[in-house]
């Protein structure tokens, strides 16, 4: 059990619980600070921060995990898709196991339809040169730290003329979960965390919304404990001034405007749609989806037997990623639901809450 | 996956590099980040560079990736 | 030399002699001293200043400047230059069609071209080569003779007149094209897929294409060789580019003198076969080494080709034209053959490339026969006769230590006789015979008993030095840093196996020795049982199995490996792991090929090493990783363990709940890293200020990153193997510094700790 100390310098993390403690002894209730980023969760939870956070502020983990926001009807597709012989699906690693309708597509693979696990999209790009006479289908699931990549992959394969590149896009941005969030009075969140590598690329205007908008306190932080405690104690240092701005305390590596060329890369290939985000519903223009331009490598217009989606039974992955339930409510959490057997996307991907709670949080000494 | 790993860039030619971590050296597309430069280092997510930062930073999260048990698990 | 005095006005006469070259200048003061000064950068690339010695003497009045015959005897210090790759002015005159070498395969000049592999005795001089029966034509003796020329006593000068003869012959021996045709028949060979025996400098090569699937494959099965990866000759530097990702540090190996393999990562998406390197994620690339070679490239459709050494599996290469028709009758279509003798056998060197600069992986072509520096002078010449696997030879004189070329596996006759060539040759060049002869401590090698026998009719004394201390003593002696009589050093040794003094195999040393060679071994990898004995080396499938024989039964049917293995087959062998009477290993090597069973990248070795490899190169793709928090160092013990069985343990958890192989594989070789790093601070007492790291694992990038990361101190330097190579082809180097330790020092090895059984040496 790796323990605050262990990962960051002590004395600045004490020093930093010290202010926090003060501060919060001045805030006039119990309020709730959501992190919507995979690796803030990770790293949270690796470091036991949020029992060492004192008792008026409670730090709760929102959709920040692409796989686990996923819909089961875009795996169903992807599944489909894999079955057919003449199409190569290429995917990230952490999809490979999330279940469909029908089974994962690693049991796709197993029964012998060609998944293959690639690093980036470029690979997949790779794949397609190689094997003019298949129809590879790469699985564009991700956040805006993702979506150039694949846009920029796409743009690869049209300069150099790989026709048999399609995208089968799952891309969601991060705005659009985080206003229905804000706006969301069961939810009731008093301050954001917001992700770090996004912020690359979209700058940390991006998230200017929610104190100007919604009048919730935001922060950018890192990813070391001190960083995020850093976050939570501006955050209460904003509720108890009155204030609602952004802070970008992650400056060394995010901008105001973020990554221009990536944003207009995006901008070439992908149009804004709207979403379906698993838990959440339908969230209007919060997906994006290729441009009429490039249809012919939209991997949603193939024509394929698609299923009912539905839920596994007594799967609550949509109130955990709200944050209304922590995942040791869910009640098949650690029992019929765990890593080695999931049955909903929090628990298969590495960056969800429930994996992450599983892995850390489970054990009675688990932070010191 | 919203994690990018600072690597540091050692040569580029026109659209990509190749930067290097801890022994081991792979190819990465500056299409995201044309004006990166040799010696930079660079955020690397799925193949490619999304951002520069300075050495300090990079050194921190490099860090935090060696030694944290489970702090993410990378693509 | 002649250039340099005529220039400076400067009077008299150099001579090419045992000793080394003796040259006489006299005219005006300041311009001998000029010539003294201007000397070393004056010579031509080849030539190696090893030192100088300078003296006054009486003016001859002579008046002008003469190169006399060499002479002939007993040598104290003179060498004959390494073999090196065509040089850019014969390349250019090769390209240039008014040239009256326009296209010749045999071009050369003094900077460039054979030499070690075509000389039969010292002094080097034409008539003591295998040129010797190519009298020189007119022009070219001109060219010999003309002081400016580039071709000055250039010994293996020749032309399309008076030069070698090209050839190809089919397999029967039928002589099928010559002269100008020879070349137009080999490429339009390769062009349609056959595979060429081409005669290169060092000895044959099999070449093929390297794009196609159906060619390497059936390179693959005549020659054996189901998974060991294939070298590939392209054609230029851009080429190379294209193929895999380069450092400076490996375009300037690359285009040197000694023209190596460079091992480095593969670009995704080259248009190579798959079948060249399968597994793993680095490609080995070479440019042309000879004219011959650039000659198959010039009108060729094709930008790469495989080249391989011209044997069957891992028999020596083939040196004579009938040898090679005989032998390699079975695997090549066509053998394109000349007639200048291959007198030495010289395979190509190999280095793999990290991002501190190059390793050496095989030591041959180019750097033979560079001598390496000894820890002291050696009072009599040792002969050392290196270990079994990768086998070379080296023979210890004065201060220097002359390593063999790269012999190979002792399994064949074919390959014992090679080393007792590599033996004949090193001590008929250095005019030395070992008067102390160096053998693995291991009973059964073949060195060691030839190199008893040798000892016995010699009358000559030999020690056993055990096989990890030879290692260690090779990274200390590679930076100068072997402890001094009174000093220590520490190393820490990771291979796949070398007889242990206490009789099991061991591969994973922490050692720590002094200059008087007490060697104290101070920790290793928890051992575990090779059930099957031999069949466990060959199939880590049950080394893995033996280090989860605690785990349920049932788990091991979860497992990636029960795809290979069936899991009728896996139970039987745990059942076996419990009983006693199995050979005991604690390889480093051994353990990453369990790893990389466990997750199903190799069950079998197909070739030495593999699944390490493998492992690494799975590992690779995600690196860096966070080592896993689940395993740690047990607390207690005598010799204090590495946990293998906890290391591979949760592995092999992780592999069964569905983790990504190249998670596991990253989180394993960080985790050996961690352990190995506290291990190292439990055990190493805090004064010693030298940690050499060496043993065949340490061609593993990430190991030579993260370990020194770990391991350096404010007090302590961490030392890695870089010119000498860290697996077997460096033991011998190891052995000859121990053995002029030995006598320089008047001591013995002498182990104790840990290990324990008497050094066994026959003094006479």
């Amino acid at each position: 059990m790796i323990t605050a100390q262990q990962l960051a310098d002590p004395a600045a993390v004490r020093g930093l619980l010290g202010h926090i403690d003060a501060i919060a002894r001045r805030l006039p209730r119990r309020v709730t600070f959501m992190e919507v980023c995979g690796t803030h969760t990770n790293a949270i939870a690796a470091a036991g921060l949020r029992r060492l956070l004192p008792p008026q502020i409670r730090l709760i983990s929102g959709p920040g995990c692409p796989v686990c926001v996923t819909p089961v009807g875009y795996l169903d597709r992807a599944e489909a898709l894999a079955r057919r012989d003449d199409v190569t699906i290429c995917t990230f690693g952490d999809l490979l196991r999330v279940p469909s309708s029908h089974g994962s597509l690693e049991q796709a693979r197993a029964r012998g339809a060609d998944v293959r696990v690639v690093y980036s999209p470029r690979d997949a790009v790779a794949v397609a040169r190689a094997a003019p006479q298949r129809t590879v289908v790469f699985l564009g699931v991700g956040f805006e730290t993702t979506v150039p990549t694949v846009a920029a992959a796409l743009l690869e394969a049209e300069r150099d003329g790989v026709a048999n590149f399609l995208v089968l896009s799952g891309h969601k941005t991060m705005p659009g979960p985080l206003r229905a969030l804000a706006g969301d009075d069961d939810v009731a969140v008093d301050g954001f965390i917001c992700p770090g590598h996004v912020s690359v690329i979209t700058g940390s205007r991006a998230f200017s919304f929610l104190p100007e908008e919604f009048g919730t306190p935001a922060v950018v932080a890192g990813f070391t404990p001190t960083d995020v405690l850093r976050g939570v104690l501006a955050l209460a240092r904003q509720l108890v001034d009155g204030r609602a701005e952004l802070e970008n305390l992650y400056g060394r590596v995010v901008s105001p405007e973020g990554n221009l060329t990536a944003q207009a890369l995006v901008a070439r290939t992908f149009a804004p749609a709207d979403a379906t985000w698993r838990g959440l519903g339908a969230i209007p223009g919060s997906g994006l989806e290729l441009r009429q331009e490039f249809a012919a490598r939209d991997a949603a217009r193939l024509e394929v037997p698609l299923p009912e989606p539905e839920e596994p039974a007594g799967c609550r992955c949509g109130d955990v990623l709200k944050g209304l339930i922590d995942p040791t409510d869910c009640p098949l959490f650690a029992a019929a639901c765990t890593p080695e057997a999931p049955v909903g996307a929090c628990m298969v991907s590495a960056e969800g809450a429930c994996a992450a709670w599983y892995r850390h949080e489970r054990s009675p000494g688990a932070a010191q | 996956m919203c994690l990018a790993v600072p690597m540091r860039l050692e040569t580029r030619d026109e659209l990509s590099g190749i930067a290097e971590i801890d022994g081991v050296r792979r190819e990465v597309s500056l299409m995201l980040v044309p004006e990166a430069q040799a010696g930079d280092w660079v955020l690397v997510h799925a193949g490619y560079a999304i951002g520069t930062v300075d050495e300090a930073e990079a050194q921190e999260t490099l860090a935090l990736l060696r030694q944290a048990a489970e702090l993410s698990e990378l693509p | 030399m002649h250039r340099l005095a005529t220039s400076l006005a400067l009077a008299g006469w150099v001579r090419n002699a045992p000793e080394g070259v003796i040259v006489e200048v006299e005219g005006e003061r300041a311009a001998v001293q000029r010539f003294a000064q201007q000397l070393p950068a004056s010579l031509p690339p080849l030539a190696r200043l090893a030192a100088t010695e300078v003296r006054e003497v009486p003016a001859e009045g002579a008046t002008d400047f003469a190169v006399l015959p060499s002479t002939v005897g007993r040598r104290e210090r003179a060498l004959v230059p390494p073999d090196t790759v065509l040089c850019p002015d014969c390349r250019a005159e090769m390209d240039n069609p008014a040239d009256r070498r326009h296209r010749y395969p045999f071009t050369t000049c003094t900077n460039c071209g054979p030499r070690f592999s075509l000389v039969q005795t010292l002094p080097y001089d034409r008539e003591r080569t295998s040129m010797a029966c190519f009298p020189l034509c007119p022009d070219c003796r001109r060219e010999y003779q003309d002081p400016a020329n580039r071709r000055f006593h250039a010994e293996p000068v020749c032309c399309p007149a008076c030069g070698p003869h090209l050839w190809v012959a089919d397999r029967a021996s039928r002589h099928l094209a010559g002269a100008g045709e020879a070349v137009g028949a080999a490429v339009r060979a390769l062009t349609l897929g056959e595979i060429v025996a081409v005669k290169g400098m060092g000895g044959f090569q099999l070449a093929c294409r390297a794009d196609d699937d159906t060619t390497v494959a059936t390179l693959r099965q005549r020659k054996h060789r189901p998974t060991k990866p294939f070298a590939v000759m392209v054609r230029d530097l851009a080429t190379a580019r294209r193929l895999v990702l380069l450092a400076a540090s490996d375009e300037n190996l690359l285009a040197s003198p000694q023209g190596p393999v460079v091992l480095a990562p593969a670009r995704s998406g080259a248009p190579l076969s798959p079948a060249i390197a399968p597994g793993l994620a680095d490609l080995g690339v070479l440019l042309p080494t000879t004219p011959l070679h650039v000659e198959l490239f010039r009108d060729a459709p094709y930008d790469a080709l495989v080249m391989t050494s011209g044997n069957v599996s891992d028999e020596p290469i083939c040196r004579g034209n009938r040898e090679a028709i005989a032998r390699l009758a079975g695997i090549a279509d066509l053998f394109l053959l000349h007639d200048r003798d291959v007198v030495r056998r010289v395979d190509d060197s190999v280095f793999r490339s990290t991002p501190e600069g190059p390793v050496s992986v095989r030591r041959a072509r180019g750097f033979v026969p560079v001598p390496l520096p000894l820890p002291t002078p050696t009072p009599a010449a040792v002969l050392a006769m290196g270990p079994h696997l990768q086998a070379t030879a080296c023979l210890a004189v004065g201060e220097e230590a002359y390593l063999s070329q790269h012999v190979g596996d002792l399994d064949t006759e074919g390959a014992r006789a090679f080393l007792l060539e590599v033996v004949e040759g090193l001590e008929s060049f250095l005019e030395a015979s070992g008067r102390l002869v160096v053998v693995d401590a291991h009973p059964d090698y073949a060195s060691t008993l030839l190199g008893t026998r040798l000892a016995a009719r010699r009358q000559a004394r030999w020690v056993a030095v055990q096989h990890h201390l030879a290692h260690a003593a090779a990274v200390l002696a590679e930076h100068g840093a072997f402890p001094t009589a009174d000093g220590t050093a520490a190393a820490i040794v990771l291979d796949g196996t070398g007889w242990g003094e206490d009789g099991t195999a061991w591969g994973g040393e922490w050692l720590l020795l002094d200059g008087r060679l007490t060697v104290r071994r101070l920790a290793s990898l928890e051992p575990f049982p090779l059930v099957g004995g031999e069949a466990a080396v060959r199939e880590p499938w049950r080394v893995a199995v033996a280090l989860l024989a605690e785990t349920d039964p049932a788990a091991l049917a979860d497992l990636p490996m029960a795809r290979q293995v069936p899991p009728a087959i896996l139970a039987t062998v745990r059942r076996l792991a419990g009983q006693p009477g199995w050979p005991i290993a604690s390889g480093a090597g051994r353990l990453f090929e369990a790893a990389a069973a466990v997750l199903g990248l190799a069950t079998v070795n197909g070739y030495e090493g593999e699944g390490a490899a493998r492992l690494e190169a799975a590992a690779s793709r995600v690196w860096p990783a966070p080592p896993w928090a689940e395993v740690t160092l047990a607390e207690g013990d005598g010799v204090a363990r590495l946990p293998s069985r906890a290391l591979l343990q949760a592995a092999a958890r992780r592999a069964a709940a569905g983790e990504a192989a190249e998670a596991v594989a990253a989180g394993f070789f960080a985790t050996f890293c961690q352990l190995a790093a506290e291990l190292t601070a439990r055990v190493l007492p805090p004064s010693v200020s030298v940690l050499a790291l060496g043993g065949g694992c340490l061609v593993n990038r990430l190991l030579r990153a993260e370990l020194p990361r770990r391991l350096t101190t404010p007090g302590r330097r961490v030392l890695l193997p870089w010119e000498v190579p860290p697996g077997d082809g460096g033991v011998s180097y190891g052995q000859a510094v121990v053995g002029a330790v030995m006598l320089a020092r008047g001591v013995e090895p002498r182990y104790v700790g840990g290990l324990h059984v008497s050094c066994r040496a026959d003094a006479t």
